[in-house]
């Protein structure tokens, strides 16, 4: 008896459940998911996190996608990673009062499945994510601003709009270098912070190198907090530092 | 979002009604039968003007990159080519063509820098090949990235190509070659540095691609306003016929109303998107309307327009905090 039971484990073990059948069958996944994830035990592929892509890379220095993890409920965090990069980690978005969704653009360095993986509050991970074809080279690149001997003019302009429905736009100035390119060492911003005007968390990234350059993003707010108005605090890996409010939207 | 391939429709030209016109068949049908079997490699529209119109859809391993219109006027001295089309093969049968007919090349004039227009010069560079000298800048310095996209796009037909840069400079003004008289108009807008061609003895017009006709206009390199102001340039031109960049020629100034059209349209769609908040792959996943959807190589073409120049219209939508 004992030994059909384990003999049964033994092949269950081999036989993968059909939620943790890779979909893009890239061999990255299980050790970034150990690395990168800290090797949840209670995990499973689950349609219902999303990744809106274009299937394509147009521009491999911007990639634009949008993850939606809604479908789930509750979420404490979101992690984006790449299978095949130099940076696998690319944004970790913690939704405080904001939806777990989220607009953004990321550099892509060649043709790879891009992983959405949202812990809910209860430790359980739940992975969606996209295959992305690209020519990619998109983090080995020099940045776009470098092409202008004044970019440091403008670095770090912030600019950012809400709007009555609950979303906030925001575009930052900055070149997120990721060091690979000649002459241009590691230069990126590192967090984001969106608090309410009573200094409640709305939203907060910790971001990597291959978030685009000048990046863009999209959140979404209860539409009350998008009425009064949100604080928005980021810096750099080299000091810069980003406080302003965004005033509320007019209704 | 992958592209479809496209669906080649035979289509019954002028010169294929007439039995028998066909001149030295050996060359056009080996022409046509690369060129995707669809329609003589070069057609007459005006006395001593031809066209080769190529594939409206965008650069695919079916079409060999074989996507934009090459203008060939004939002249005393041998013909005056305009663009040169992406690759070595079609170069080489362009220049047998020209050869052939035409009593050889006298000179190739290059309307921009992009490499459709401008890969398929390898086999026309003994001659003059002509351009601003912006135009060959541009060409020279995306040469590496350009022959990446190509030979990622389309592949095999792309083998053996190195394109020739341009060795003459031009600017506006008069032009006669071989007894045949032309205007250079520089304009801008669709690049830094357009060229349009007024032939003077039959009113025809080669715009490039500050001209696109029912197919989507490319705006990587675009400044929209500067285009507009091009556009109404060549609209007070009045010319007979223009040819454009991508599309049939066109006598009643269609490829005029339809390139500002769209480009009107593309402005707003985005300006609004921007307005109400759409993140890039929002505004990309919103699909053209009817009018502009069966556009050859859209909504492909909408959607790395979107990639293109979205960021302006985010900046122009979002407040600068301060």
């Amino acid at each position: 008896m004992d030994r059909l039971l384990l003999s049964a484990s033994g092949l269950s073990a081999a036989t993968p459940r059909a939620d943790r059948v890779d979909p893009f069958d890239s061999g990255m996944w299980d050790y970034h998911r150990e690395e990168l994830l800290g090797d949840p035990q209670d995990w499973a592929f689950d349609p219902a996190v999303r990744l809106i892509s274009p299937g394509e890379a147009d521009d491999a220095r911007h990639l634009p996608l949008m993850l939606d993890a809604t479908a789930l409920g509750a979420v404490k965090q979101v992690v984006v990673t790449a299978d095949y990069s130099p940076f696998p980690w690319v944004v970790t978005f913690r939704p405080g009062s904001a939806l777990p969704r989220l607009g953004f653009g990321m550099k892509i360095e060649e043709a790879t499945a891009v992983r959405i993986s949202a812990e809910r509050p209860d430790g359980t991970w739940r992975v969606g994510g996209a295959f992305i074809s690209a020519a990619g080279g998109g983090c080995g690149v020099p940045a776009k601003a470098h092409e202008r001997a004044d970019w440091q003019a403008t670095l770090g302009e912030t600019r950012a709009r809400l709007w009555p429905d609950g979303r906030l736009r925001v575009l930052v100035t900055h070149p997120m270098d990721t060091g690979l390119a000649d002459n241009a060492p590691e230069f990126f911003l590192t967090e984001l912070r969106i608090t309410d005007l009573g200094g409640g968390s709305v939203a907060e990234l910790d971001i990597n190198v291959p978030l685009e350059e000048n990046p863009s993003l999209a959140f979404d707010l209860p539409a009350e907090i998008a009425r009064a108005g949100v604080r928005i605090n980021g810096r750099d890996n080299l000091g810069l530092v980003i406080d302003h409010i965004v005033p509320g939207a007019a209704s | 979002m992958t592209e479809r391939s496209p669906a080649f429709t035979p289509r019954l030209t002028r010169r294929a009604t007439l039995a028998g016109a066909v001149a030295l068949p050996a060359v056009a049908a080996a022409a046509t039968a690369s060129a995707g079997s669809r329609r003589e490699f070069l057609e007459p529209v005006g006395d001593g003007v031809w066209i080769h119109v190529g594939d409206t859809e965008s650069f695919n391993r079916e079409n060999g990159g074989d996507i934009a219109n090459v203008a060939v006027f004939t002249t005393d001295a041998g013909a005056l080519v305009v663009d040169a089309g992406s690759s070595r093969a079609f170069s080489e049968k362009l220049r047998a063509e020209v050869e052939i007919r035409f009593g050889g090349l006298a000179a190739t004039v290059l309307t921009h820098h992009h490499p459709d227009h401008t890969f398929g010069t390898q086999a026309l560079a003994d001659r003059p090949i002509m351009a601003q000298p912006l135009t060959a800048e541009k060409a020279e310095a995306n040469l590496a990235d350009y022959a990446d996209l190509l030979y990622r796009e389309v592949g095999l037909p792309m083998r053996g190509t190195e394109p020739a840069l341009p060795n003459q400079s031009i600017g506006g003004g008069p032009l006669t070659i071989g007894g045949r008289r032309f205007e250079l108009i520089p304009l801008d807008g669709h690049t830094e540095a357009d060229l349009a061609i007024l032939d003077i003895a039959t009113g025809t017009l080669v715009a490039g691609d500050l001209l696109f006709l029912d197919r989507a206009p490319t705006v990587p390199d675009a400044d929209l306003a500067r285009w507009h102001r091009s556009l109404d340039h060549l609209a007070s031109l009045d010319a007979a016929a223009a040819i454009p960049g991508h599309g049939p020629l066109d006598r009643q100034g269609a490829a005029i109303r339809q390139t500002r059209e769209y480009l009107d349209w593309l402005t707003a769609r985005l300006a609004d998107a921007a307005d109400r908040g759409l993140g890039m792959i929002e505004a990309m996943r919103e699909d053209p309307p009817a009018r502009w959807a069966g556009l050859g190589a859209n909504p492909g073409e909408y959607r790395r327009s979107v990639v293109q120049t979205y960021a302006a219209f985010e900046t122009e939508a979002l407040p600068l905090l301060r």
